[in-house]
C-alpha cells in the first residue's frame, strides 16, 4: 500500500469528502467553518440513518452521498467565500482592533492616570526624616458645590531642638458638580491661628490637577508645642470654622470639630 | 420524484426564507421541513443548500449564530433579517406572477383555444 492509499484508508467517508469539498475553496480562514458545518449536517443525516436501523459505517456513507458531488459543492462555496472580501473583512477587523487600542492607549488611559492619581500619589513632599508628629483625620466642609477633605496634619522640623517648625495640612478637594465653575478654592484664603491666637501665614503648598484634587498647605514658624489649630474662612460671603487639637509628640489623638457658620453649608 | 434543476433552484431562496420567516433553522433542520413539507417531492443534494445559505448571509437576507440546542448539539443557526423580509416579500410577489402566468397559459391550451 502507498502512502496515498494508506492515508485514504485511514482517512473516514466524511474526512475525504470535506478535503476534496475544502480543496475548492481558495480562502483558507474559512475552512474551519465551513468543514464543521458540512460536517455537522452528515452526522444528523448519519443519525437519522442508524434510528432507521442502518449500521454505523453504512450510514456515514449514505449520508455523505446525500451531500452530493464534493467538486461541485466545493466550487459553489468557493464563489460565495471571496478571498477579496474575506481579507477585506479580515483587515478591516485589525484596523478596528488597532483604532480601539489606540482609543484606549491616547484617551482613556490618560483619563484614569488622572482619575487615580490622586490616589497614587502623594500630595506632600515631606521630608520623611524632619517628620515630628502626624495626625490623621476626617474633617469635610461644603462650600457651594466644592467639598473639601482635610485628611492628616504633620509637623517636621530641621532642627529637632528648635522651638518652632513646619505644620503642614493636607487637604483634598472636589466639585460634586461637573459644571466647572471656574472658581476655585484654596487653604491659603483661611486664616489659621493656634490656641495662644497667634496667626500663622501660608508659607507654601502643592496641589495636584484632576477631579479629586489632592493639596499640602504649609505653615512656618508653628510652634512644637501647640495644642490647638484654628482655621477659618470667611470670603464671598461663606464662612467656615474647623479646631483642631494637636498632638504634642507621644500622645494620642483627640477630637477634631468643625462646622461652617452661616452662609455655608455642612456636609 | 426528481425535478428539473432549474425549478428548484429558482425557488430555493424563497422556501428557504420563508421557513426562516416561521423560526430560526439550522440547515439539516432546513432540508428535514422541505422534505416533510413538500412530501418528499423536493429531494436535492444537502450540500447544495450551504452555498445558499452563504449567498443569502452574505446579501444580508440572513445572519447566522452558533447556538447549543437542548439535545446538546451546538449547530450554526440562521435568522431572517429585516432586508430578507423585504426579499421575500419580493419573491413571493413574484411567483404569484409567474404561477399565475404559467397557469393562464397552461389553461388556455386545455381549454382548446387553438
Amino acid at each position: 500500500m502507498n502512502p496515498t492509499e494508506k492515508n485514504s484508508a485511514s482517512s473516514s467517508p466524511s474526512d475525504q469528502f470535506l478535503s476534496q469539498v475544502l480543496s475548492c475553496v481558495r480562502f483558507r480562514y474559512d475552512h474551519a467553518v465551513i468543514r464543521q458545518e458540512l460536517l455537522d449536517h452528515i452526522e444528523d443525516r448519519k443519525d437519522n440513518y442508524m434510528e432507521e436501523g442502518v449500521k454505523d459505517g453504512e450510514a456515514e456513507i449514505l449520508a455523505v452521498s446525500c451531500m452530493g458531488d464534493a467538486r461541485e459543492l466545493g466550487e459553489a462555496l468557493n464563489r460565495e467565500h471571496s478571498p477579496l472580501l474575506g481579507w477585506i473583512w479580515r483587515i478591516s477587523g485589525w484596523a478596528a482592533s488597532i483604532c480601539v487600542f489606540l482609543a484606549v492607549v491616547l484617551t482613556i488611559l490618560p483619563l484614569g492616570h488622572m482619575m487615580l492619581s490622586p490616589f497614587i500619589n502623594s500630595a506632600d513632599n515631606i521630608p520623611r526624616d524632619q517628620i515630628v508628629y502626624s495626625q490623621k483625620m476626617e474633617e469635610r466642609v461644603q462650600i457651594d458645590d466644592r467639598v473639601i477633605i482635610l485628611r492628616k496634619v504633620v509637623f517636621t522640623q530641621t532642627d529637632r531642638n528648635a522651638d518652632t517648625g513646619t505644620l503642614h495640612i493636607l487637604w483634598d478637594n472636589y466639585e460634586k458638580r461637573l459644571h466647572f465653575s471656574g472658581w476655585g478654592f484654596t487653604l491659603s484664603d483661611c486664616r489659621f491661628t493656634d490656641q495662644s491666637g497667634r496667626e500663622y501665614l501660608f508659607s507654601g503648598g502643592y496641589s495636584s490637577a484632576g477631579p479629586l484634587s489632592r493639596c499640602s498647605t504649609e505653615l512656618d514658624g508653628f510652634p512644637k508645642g501647640a495644642e490647638t489649630l484654628y482655621i477659618d474662612y470667611d470670603r464671598y460671603h461663606r464662612q467656615f470654622h474647623i479646631e483642631i487639637p494637636l498632638l504634642p509628640p507621644g500622645s494620642g489623638t483627640g477630637p477634631i470639630s468643625g462646622t461652617n457658620l452661616p452662609g455655608g453649608d455642612a456636609s | 420524484m426528481q425535478l428539473d434543476k432549474g425549478l428548484i433552484g429558482g425557488s430555493t431562496v424563497l422556501m428557504v426564507l420563508s421557513l426562516l420567516k416561521e423560526k430560526d433553522c439550522y440547515g439539516y433542520e432546513i432540508i428535514r421541513l422541505l422534505e416533510q413539507r413538500s412530501d418528499s417531492t423536493f429531494e436535492f443534494k444537502e450540500g447544495s443548500l450551504y452555498p445558499v445559505l452563504h449567498r443569502m448571509e452574505n446579501s444580508g437576507y440572513v445572519t447566522s449564530y452558533m447556538h447549543t440546542a437542548d439535545s446538546g448539539k451546538q449547530r450554526r443557526y440562521y435568522r431572517i433579517t429585516g432586508k430578507g423580509q423585504e426579499q421575500l416579500a419580493e419573491e413571493r410577489r413574484q411567483w404569484d406572477i409567474f404561477s399565475r402566468s404559467v397557469n393562464k397559459v397552461i389553461r388556455g391550451e386545455a381549454c382548446g383555444l387553438v
